[in-house]
């Protein structure tokens, strides 16, 4: 942007959001120009923090009149660069818009706006509905809630309730024109109960990475809290064993939860910084499940076909050890409760030292679920990586998540350079098994256009030209 | 021994989980009973194997050291299941275990008991952990 164009931008938009409301400063835009991940930083030109859905409305038809593009953004801890201006424009902040607008306790349902952490959503349930309980994603407490929602996230309660697209009833959008429009049963009455018998258009901007509009409330699920929990971990000792009983859990309907974590995780927990080594003897993969009942005599049931599960596979010659309780394992080492206390602590993962976290995410069949991590661990390992997977069915076992997590030292270009090849290589190995990356990093996204079907393309293009005519929405990250 | 002790895992590299629940345990009862008593009783090396997973404990002046290699002679062993092992960790009997040959044991087991009973967290809490066989 030429500079006086910029300083009659800065200008107006400091007359919609007031002076304290947007920064040029080299500080400030330095800050907003990276992530996380391997993925190479952008400046924006502005940095603007709206407050409310008529600023963020009046800003985007500024926006759209002056053909300048806009990132949304939250708290920047996506994996993907998905918050990384691109083309320079203006960087929009909605980390002030944090109210929870509303809970409702008997339609089960909160509406949120984009800056509510997981945090908030914890402890405002915990202080003032106990009965009710959320989802949370495997990120630490301060991370936006509604960002997760839109980007199809999962969550701990995701393998009975589904990914967060799933999750929510409707959704206040600001159209990249200004307009702002809602989805759901709140664009008909005062309630923000559900999407059906509506036509699902949460679905345009779930998955579109801010490329379509910028959510500005959404209206999530909200679901009634048993009064007992059991968890466990069952360790496994290969592949074959860890997927039988994953199915096993699936088949029995015992769980709410199912988390896979592959051995490395175990070791970070001890401090161990880069895992590499494993015995032969170690267990491959912590399988994480909870039950939950109103009752305990059903919660003792489903304890004790876990028990059966376990034993039908030790009975098959299979490396699986009998459950440990999850308390039981947290009291012998305290730093286990990073991974079942939610929302997490993710210390671990965090701080490491070179402060840079990248990953390939993907949904996929439970079918291949063997093939698919067992190439990507290996994979890993072949290239001096610790085989870091977080995995998870979802949606009653309909589709899985592969999670493969990579730290690396963000200072250190070339091994920035090496992580993107890495990631890459990864994509590679899963996409022919079926899995498909979800919270897509742009250069993901590119190489699965190659793979899709020319006529779901030209609908995907068709919507977004429709939405945004002048592509001024968060370029690059849905490039259609 | 001095009243000063650390516990550390050595070879690091190669350490498995039964390495770090030993040292993660001890290092808390370092805190919490006679260092002189803890290091006094490892000294002569004890060889832990749980669920196919092999530590070996050595107390050297002032440091117990938790090594997944053979370091030196060891006057105990106890193998067992790693839940059994996380039971007694987590303060559960070791008596029992021990006559119901769910912990088998080399050398003396009166030496054993004494030794196991080093690696009961402080603050036990008995869960089921291990019970589901």
């Amino acid at each position: 942007m030429e500079t006086n164009e910029l300083n009659r931008l800065k200008e107006s938009l400091i007359e919609i959001l007031g002076e304290g409301s947007v920064e040029t400063s080299g500080g400030v835009l330095l800050e907003y120009s990276s992530d996380m991940t391997e993925n190479e930083p952008h400046l924006p030109e502005i940095v603007i923090y709206p407050e409310s859905t008529e600023q963020v409305s009046r800003c985007l038809a500024l926006a759209g009149k002056s053909g300048v593009p806009v990132v949304p953004r939250v708290y920047n801890t996506n994996l993907g660069g998905l918050a990384i201006p691109e083309s320079g424009g203006i960087l929009m902040d909605l980390t002030r818009m944090n109210r929870i607008v509303e809970v409702n306790p008997r339609d089960l349902y909160m509406v949120i706006e984009p800056g509510v952490t997981q945090a908030d959503v914890h402890d405002l349930l915990e202080k003032e509905h106990p009965g009710l309980r959320f989802g949370y994603s495997l990120a630490p407490p301060d991370v936006s809630v509604l960002a997760n929602c839109i980007m199809d996230g999962l969550v701990n309660l995701s393998y009975r309730f589904g990914a967060m697209g799933q999750w929510l009833n409707g959704l206040e959008v600001v159209l990249p024109d200004g307009e702002v429009v809602r989805t759901g049963s709140a664009a008909v009455v005062d309630s923000w109960h559900g999407e059906a018998p509506l036509p699902h258009l949460n679905s345009l901007f779930i998955n579109t990475f801010g490329t379509t509009g910028v959510v500005t409330k959404a209206a999530v699920q909200l679901w009634p809290r048993p009064q007992f929990e059991e968890r466990y971990f069952v360790l496994c000792g290969d592949y074959d064993s860890a997927f039988s009983m994953i199915t096993g859990l699936i088949d029995s309907e015992i769980p709410d939860d199912i988390g896979i974590l592959s051995w490395p995780i175990g070791k970070l927990l001890f401090g161990n910084k880069k895992p590499l080594y494993r015995d032969p003897a170690e267990p491959l993969f912590f399988v994480y499940v909870s039950a939950s009942s109103d009752r305990k005599a059903v919660i003792r049931d489903k304890c004790a076909h876990l028990g059966e599960i376990v034993s039908q596979l030790r009975g098959k010659g299979m490396r699986v050890e009998p459950p440990l309780e999850v308390g039981d394992l947290v009291a012998v080492e305290p730093s286990f409760a990073s991974l079942t206390d939610f929302p997490m602590r993710l210390d671990f993962l965090l701080e490491h030292g070179g402060e840079g976290l990248t990953w390939l995410g993907t949904y996929g069949p439970v079918s291949k679920w063997t093939e698919g991590v067992k190439a990507g661990m290996e994979f890993l390992q072949r290239n001096g990586m610790p085989p870091i997977v977080v995995s998870r069915p979802m949606w009653g076992g309909h589709f899985i998540v592969l999670r493969f997590i990579m730290m690396f030292d963000r200072s250190d270009r070339e091994e920035a350079g090496r992580i993107r090849r890495l990631n890459r290589g990864l994509f590679e190995k899963v996409i022919g098994l079926g899995y498909i990356p979800y919270k897509t990093p742009p250069w993901a996204y590119r190489m699965l256009i190659d793979k899709m079907d020319p006529a779901f393309v030209k609908l995907m293009s068709s919507i977004s030209r429709s939405l945004d005519p002048e592509r001024i929405m968060n370029p690059g990250k849905w490039p259609i | 021994m001095s009243d000063e002790l650390t516990v550390r895992v050595v070879e690091e590299e190669r350490a498995n989980l039964v390495c770090y629940f030993l040292a993660s345990v001890l290092r808390r009862n370092v805190e919490s009973r006679s260092p002189v008593q803890l290091a006094g009783n490892i000294e002569s090396g004890l060889k832990v194997v749980a669920g196919g997973m092999t530590a070996f404990v050595y107390g050297v002046r002032d440091v117990i050291e938790v090594s997944p290699i053979e370091r030196g002679a060891t006057a105990v062993g106890v193998e067992g299941e790693l839940g059994v092992l996380l039971g007694v960790l987590l303060g559960g009997g070791v008596v029992i275990p021990v006559l119901k040959g769910d912990i088998k044991v080399k050398g003396s087991p009166l030496r054993a008991l004494r030794v196991l009973k080093l690696f009961r967290t402080p603050g036990k809490r008995k869960g089921r952990t291990g019970s589901y066989k």
